[in-house]
């Protein structure tokens, strides 16, 4: 991979670098490569934003015509006094510049002179680049590299909040796995994970890979809402813990007099909130609330009839968790049969981060990192939504207090633009739709050329920009198997194979229920 | 629109008389040199004219199906003409024969530096020559010296019959009327297909006796050809049928079918030289200042490619007649 790919042909500092290409196909290159120019006093080292073939009008007129016994003017049967007669370019953007004699690290302020020769990126260069430390670990390699694994810095990476985007199907549960593993693996925090599809145990419930309790399983706890699975600890929520904020958000579509009524109802009740909208009447209230939003309201709370968790008399497992993260232990709350409700998601999400809101921000009591890995970030951080949530000053504040959000979503463009502004990494899978890649990349230094390699990206493959990594870098998600993790990103150190074992055991157990 | 077709049919009665000779493409291909050259210039001061000329030779050879890039030579210099004797007489004897040579020019500056070229090709197509045996030897217009010093042919042919080389000049373009219609030959002959050759009636080479250097055919050298091409055969003269046999092969080219490709990248290579102008400018300015010329004299010598001053009182003219139009 170390051959030459062309030369320059054009370069500014601001709009990047043109080569023309000396390849016999342009398919051997790909958007997100990483190429080295070769100036003479610099290695400019970048990335692949566009790959070109221009119009050309003797093209356009040969094309579909049907000359009789001539020779198809390909590069292969004509060549020219310059090389190729036909030619690809490739439009390249500096990344960092590497001193051809003292390795050192720079900004890309300058342009390399006409014809310098661009390569495909060695392991020599990016070795030069990407830089190990005691807190990192890789996720994937370069792509157009010799396998070559990048390193994260997941100290850096948890210092504050970070977001996830992809669409659907773009490895967006794989990434968030192999980020926790990274964390866990590294000791640089602890993580609370809200498992709507039982991926994060022990197997996931959905593609049977291995969780985060397989591999760490004295590091990671697992609390249900569902009563039927018996593996897990039981989450069991207090009615009286419940705020009309938590109700505003678990249900979405409340309106304006709703929302009122539901304060209304809680500055006088007796009781939790719940009940007391349950239980309201309008000989007591119709005066106060419009009959018609009062039996709306008391139709939505009728939902909540079949959240078992939501009842007295249980052990609190809130206590429960705040001692395991005092412990620095990790927590997957596995959703189980209410793993498709998506308010059940929103609710319990919204009650248990403002718990712990509480609990970081008001005590004086030092608490250690815990990273929050919320999905559907944009249901809680909506400008509609975020107000009525704790997630918006969570994105703002906490990492004051060492309780770091870390945004999953597919659809970035609907979280809140200050929200998404405090995001200091950003891991972003493919995405299409514009405005999700103008916001995924907001802030972005080149973000139309970073928005035209996220557009481009197969599946599995992350574009990363951040402090946590040293430039921003388009990188291949390793395949997520028990040796890649272990070979990669445990090194073979947090896990004995008797841990393992026993692990395994237990999994028809899980699965049983 | 009567006359314009009364004259549109005359010389066709000529061409139905001429014998036009079907071919096919030789079984064996041999190596091909294409030669041709280009100008641009670059300051005009007073009387003089100052220009950069490209000359470059490509040797191809049809292997495997496409056409290989062999070997390339190249001349380039600098060449300053004058329109004002006393400057000629210090120059070289080339120049002042080349002087004396296009008194009669409308535009002698061009006249001059268009022979100047010719003498450039020729001499790179004697050198190519001279390192090949058995092959085709190509230059870009026609086999026809204006000045019989000037651009080699005379020794170029000799040198090629002795060598077995085939000596070609094709044009791109040919105004001529050799076969005596008010029409262009290349226009006359547009409604004939097929790969063929035509040669052009006696009188017209006899009446350009001592200028051309060899027999003038017209000539299709593929089915799908463009239009017919002026050819002028050097050698061989006797076997026109195996020159275009031989030649057809590099005529094949999806890009230019019945123009020999290797010549199409020659006139590629040579008008780079146009392209480079901006750099020979700037190497100007540093060699005026260095000789001690005012920089603004410099800059306000810069011509266009055809010699016409940048900046010239009749550009400001055109510009207004357009935006007044």
């Amino acid at each position: 991979m170390n051959e030459k790919i062309g030369e320059v042909v054009s370069a500014s500092v601001l709009g990047g670098l043109v080569a023309k290409l000396s390849l016999d196909n342009p398919e051997d290159l790909r958007i997100g490569y990483p190429v080295v120019v070769e100036g003479r006093t610099y290695y400019f080292y970048c990335m692949v934003h566009d790959i070109v073939n221009q119009s050309v009008d003797i093209a356009e007129r040969l094309a579909g015509s049907r000359m009789r016994d001539s020779i198809v003017p390909l590069n292969e049967t004509h060549e020219g006094f310059s090389g190729r007669i036909f030619y690809s370019k490739a439009n390249l953007r500096p990344i960092q510049l590497i001193h051809r004699g003292t390795h050192k690290l720079s900004e890309p302020q300058t342009i390399p002179p006409y014809f310098s020769v661009a390569r495909h990126a060695s392991l020599r260069d990016v070795e030069k680049i990407y830089q190990r430390s005691d807190f990192s670990a890789p996720l994937g390699s370069i792509r157009g590299v010799e396998r070559f694994m990048v390193h994260i810095d997941f100290s850096k990476l948890t210092e504050k909040p970070f977001g996830i985007f992809g669409r659907t199907g773009m490895g967006k549960s794989v990434l968030n796995k192999l980020v926790c593993i990274g964390i866990l693996s590294r000791e640089v925090g602890s993580v609370l994970i809200f498992d709507m599809h039982g991926e994060y145990g022990v197997y996931s419930r959905t593609d049977k890979t291995e969780g985060l309790k397989y591999y760490f399983p004295e590091k990671v706890k697992v609390f249900s809402l569902d009563p039927k699975n018996k593996e897990a600890v039981p989450f069991i929520i207090d009615p009286d813990e419940i705020r009309p904020e938590d109700l505003i958000v678990a249900f979405q579509d409340l309106n304006r007099n709703m929302v009122d009524a539901i304060y209304e109802i809680n500055r006088s009740r007796k009781g939790d909130i719940v009940s007391a909208i349950r239980r309201a009447d309008l000989e007591e209230w119709g005066h106060r609330v419009h009959p018609s939003v009062l039996s709306a309201l008391k139709r939505r709370m009728g939902r909540m009839r079949r959240f078992s968790f939501v009842r007295r008399g249980g052990k609190d497992a809130f206590k429960q968790l705040i001692s395991l993260i005092r412990e620095r232990r990790s927590v997957v709350l596995d959703f189980g049969e209410y793993g498709t409700d998506q308010m059940v998601y929103l609710f319990v999400a919204n009650v248990l981060t403002r718990r712990l809101f509480d609990m970081y921000t008001e005590r004086n009591e030092e608490f250690p990192r815990l990273v929050l890995f919320l999905e559907e970030a944009h249901k809680f951080l909506a400008p509609n939504i975020a107000s009525y949530t704790i997630f918006n000053k969570l994105a703002r504040e906490t990492r004051k207090f060492n309780l770091i959000l870390a945004l999953v979503d597919q659809r970035p463009a609907k979280i809140d633009d200050e929200v998404r502004s405090q995001l200091a990494n950003r891991l972003i899978l493919s995405l299409k739709e514009p405005s999700d890649l103008a916001s995924a990349l907001a802030g972005v230094p080149d973000r139309s050329v970073w928005e035209s390699i996220v557009a481009t990206i197969p599946a599995r493959t992350v574009a990363m920009v951040g402090d946590a990594i040293r430039i921003p870098t388009v990188i291949d998600i390793m395949n997520y198997t028990p040796e890649n993790v272990r070979e990669n990103i445990l090194d073979g150190g947090n896990m004995t194979s008797e841990d393992m074992d026993t692990i395994a055991q237990k999994v028809d157990k899980v699965f049983s229920f | 629109m009567r006359e314009v077709a009364l004259y549109r049919n005359n010389g066709l009665d000529i061409l139905g008389s001429c014998e036009f000779v079907n071919f096919d493409r030789s079984r064996t291909v041999r190596e091909m040199v294409a030669v041709d050259g280009s100008y641009s210039f670059l300051l005009n001061i007073s009387s003089m004219w100052l220009a950069i000329v490209r000359v470059g030779g490509l040797g191809y050879t049809f292997r495997d199906g496409g056409y290989r890039l062999v070997d390339s030579e190249k001349l380039e210099a600098p060449i300053l003409v004058s329109t004002e004797r006393r400057v000629v007489e210090r120059q070289s004897d080339l120049h002042l024969q080349l002087f004396e040579a296009t008194r009669l020019s409308g535009d002698r500056p061009r006249a001059m530096m268009n022979e100047f070229r010719h003498h450039l090709e020729g001499e790179l197509t004697l050198q190519m020559a001279r390192e090949r045996e058995g092959a085709i030897i190509a230059v870009d217009g026609t086999l026809a010296s204006f000045h019989k010093e000037s651009n080699h042919l005379h020794e170029t042919r000799t040198e090629c019959e002795r060598r077995g080389n085939i000596l070609v000049g094709i044009s791109k373009d040919s105004n001529s009327h050799a076969f005596g219609g008010v029409r262009t030959d290349e226009e006359l002959l547009n409604g004939k297909n097929g790969m063929a050759f035509v040669r052009v009636p006696a009188g017209y080479e006899e009446k350009h006796r001592g200028f051309l250097h060899g027999d003038v055919y017209f000539a299709r050298l593929h089915p799908d050809s463009v239009k017919w091409f002026r050819v002028d055969v050097g050698t061989f003269k006797d076997d026109p049928s195996f020159v275009f046999s031989n030649l057809a092969h590099y005529a094949m080219s999806g890009l230019c079918p019945g123009y020999p490709y290797p010549l199409l990248e020659a006139h590629r290579f040579a008008v780079t030289i146009r392209q480079f102008k901006d750099v020979y400018e700037e190497v100007l300015l540093h060699l005026g200042i260095e000789e001690g010329m005012p920089v603004e004299e410099v800059i306000g010598g810069l011509t266009h490619v055809e010699g016409e001053r940048q900046g010239a009182f009749h550009e400001y003219l055109d510009q207004a007649s357009r935006d007044l139009r």
